[in-house]
């Protein structure tokens, strides 16, 4: 993302109250496909758009692990951050997720990370995605 | 993994920066020798939670480290705790040890820190004076909290200023003195100093601005501060942030050029051929900026550690990244981006006196630095006003109505 367009999608959010907790309100789910499974390299991470969501996709040990890209402290994309193992590191404060589970194992963030359940199907990457309340 | 002619890195200096630049040496596939000293007994950890979190006693001890224990040995990093590296010898292309032994290098990355500069007043080495730099020191100041009524924190600096809020949310009476007008008036000016001023102010903090301490007061343990118009304010505990000093007497040694910091430039190498530098103790070329400058804030550790280590495998990766830090104080919580040594004036997007706003620091009609403070998601914004360094339209940035296709424009078109 360009740092213009990243602006540009900030500002926009900008003076909205914090966004409430991320946890899913329901079970309903949509699946949507969000890119290919070959666009994510293994100890790596990518970062797709769907359904109004932005979701990182990680490969661990040939595992795939799909999850919200935005960190729940300071809304930093934390495909930007480091991966060992499945503990993700954000890049802005510190804070560490796991990327299995979504649990925080440090702060500064208090809120879990949302988490897909992520499956291949030939190339394809696809997600369950809960649907809008 | 090392084959007898493999190459060997050796990187001084065990903290975030230096733990930083020996997994990205590995992670862009270095597969000579990395060996990483620290004279820390710990394995490398970060500072932002000692004078957090961690001080407060809300995260655990092991949430303090840069990496589990086992990530150096399943990367072939030998990280050497505990051991001071004594000499750099660049004639020879060695390294020697306070245990005497020398290890030849092939490149080598100075990334020593700083260390918490020493206040010289009489009593200053009474028992219950504390400094907060190591995970030592941190630990030292959280057994003492326990006992502790009333804490006196000598500086009004960013330390000065977290550990005041910390040790307030432990229900201690908080003294913060320093000599400033305003907590923080260097780095953010009275304008937005002032907004800490008042938020430490609510809390119960007794401001002491103006004032120079002239004496720790006691017989064993410190028992007062004494200040130099004559006050004496009551302390079983005395915390010390008064800055730091960069740790250059390697290099100094070595004949590596020293001013103000480990000069180096936009690729972290310093005068010395395979000498490079990073972290607190660098003081570095910005192209951006055009200036030289010395950050010491986690942010710049880590990345610029990161850009060290490619440059070491002659990846030429300049380093131009924005300042960049934050700060966590009671419930507001700040970012801010740029560098502003000095500036015209200060404007407010937002309201300040709610405390949600981004103040923006103005030098000859440019954004020089931004910061958001309890407004999110913003950082991107503010950094690409700063590293736009054109003029900008004043009225639309401080006009919260002013949609974001129009900050756009500002940043575009130049006035």
């Amino acid at each position: 993302m360009s740092q213009l367009r990243r602006a540009k999608n900030l500002v926009k959010s900008s003076f909205r109250p914090p966004s409430p907790d991320r946890a899913p309100t329901g079970t309903a789910a949509n699946a949507v496909t969000l890119g290919t499974a070959s666009s994510v390299n293994e100890g790596g991470m990518a970062a797709f758009k769907a359904e109004d969501r932005e979701i990182a996709v990680a490969k661990v040990g040939g595992t795939y692990y799909a999850f919200n890209d935005i960190c729940t402290h300071r809304r930093c994309s934390l495909s930007d951050g480091e991966l060992d193992d499945t503990t993700l590191t954000c890049i802005c404060h510190g804070s560490r997720f796991d990327i299995s589970t979504g649990d925080v194992l440090r702060g500064p963030a208090q809120r879990p990370l949302e988490v897909y359940p992520v499956r291949v199907e030939g190339d394809e990457l696809r997600v369950d995605v809960p649907r809008p309340s | 993994m090392t084959s007898a002619n493999a190459r060997t890195f050796v990187i001084i200096g065990g903290g975030l920066a230096g733990a930083t630049a020996a997994a990205t040496l590995r992670k862009e596939g270095f597969d000579g020798r990395v060996v990483l000293f620290g004279e820390d007994p710990e394995r490398p950890y970060e500072l932002p939670p000692l004078s957090k979190g961690y001080l407060r006693g809300e995260d655990e001890r092991d949430k303090v480290f840069v990496h589990r224990e086992g990530f150096y040995g399943e990367r072939h990093i030998e990280l050497r705790v505990a051991t001071r590296v004594v000499a750099l010898e660049p004639r020879t292309q060695e390294v020697v040890t306070d245990a005497g032994e020398r290890l030849r290098y092939d490149r080598v990355l100075l990334a020593t820190g700083a260390s918490a500069r020493r206040l010289a007043v009489p009593g200053a080495d009474l028992s219950g004076v504390h400094y907060l730099r190591t995970l030592a020191d941190a630990d030292a100041l959280r057994d003492r909290l326990g006992r502790a009524r009333n804490a006196v924190v000598i500086g009004g600096g960013w330390i000065g200023a977290e550990v005041t809020a910390s040790v307030r949310q432990l229900g201690l009476d908080v003294s913060l003195v320093a000599p400033a007008s305003v907590p923080i008036e260097r780095v953010l000016g009275r304008e937005v100093g002032r907004i800490y001023h008042d938020l430490h102010a609510e809390r119960g903090v007794e401001l002491l601005m103006g004032a120079k301490v002239e004496a720790l007061v006691g017989t064993h343990a410190v028992e007062a501060v004494q200040l130099a118009d004559g006050r004496l304010v009551p302390a079983d505990l005395v915390v010390v942030g008064i800055g730091t000093t960069p740790r250059t007497e390697l290099a100094v040694g070595a004949g590596v050029a020293v001013d103000g910091g480990i000069v180096a430039d936009e690729y972290l190498r310093t005068n010395v051929p395979g000498v490079f530098a990073a972290g607190d103790v660098a003081s570095v070329w910005h192209p951006r900026l055009g200036a030289r400058i010395r950050v010491e804030h986690w942010d710049n550790a880590k990345r610029q550690a990161q850009a060290a280590a490619k440059n070491m495998l002659d990846r030429e990766a300049i380093y131009e990244r924005i300042p960049y830090f934050y700060s966590d104080q009671y419930d507001l919580g700040m970012e801010y981006s740029g560098y502003a040594p000095s500036w015209d004036g200060v404007v407010f997007r937002g309201d300040p006196n709610a405390r949600e706003f981004i103040a923006f620091w103005l030098k000859d009609g440019r954004v020089a630095a931004g910061m958001n403070a309890n407004v999110w998601d913003v950082n991107a914004a503010v950094e690409a006003l700063v590293t736009a360094r054109t003029p900008v339209d004043l009225e639309r940035l401080v006009d919260l109505e002013t949609p974001l296709e129009d900050l756009e424009r500002i940043v575009l078109q130049p006035a």
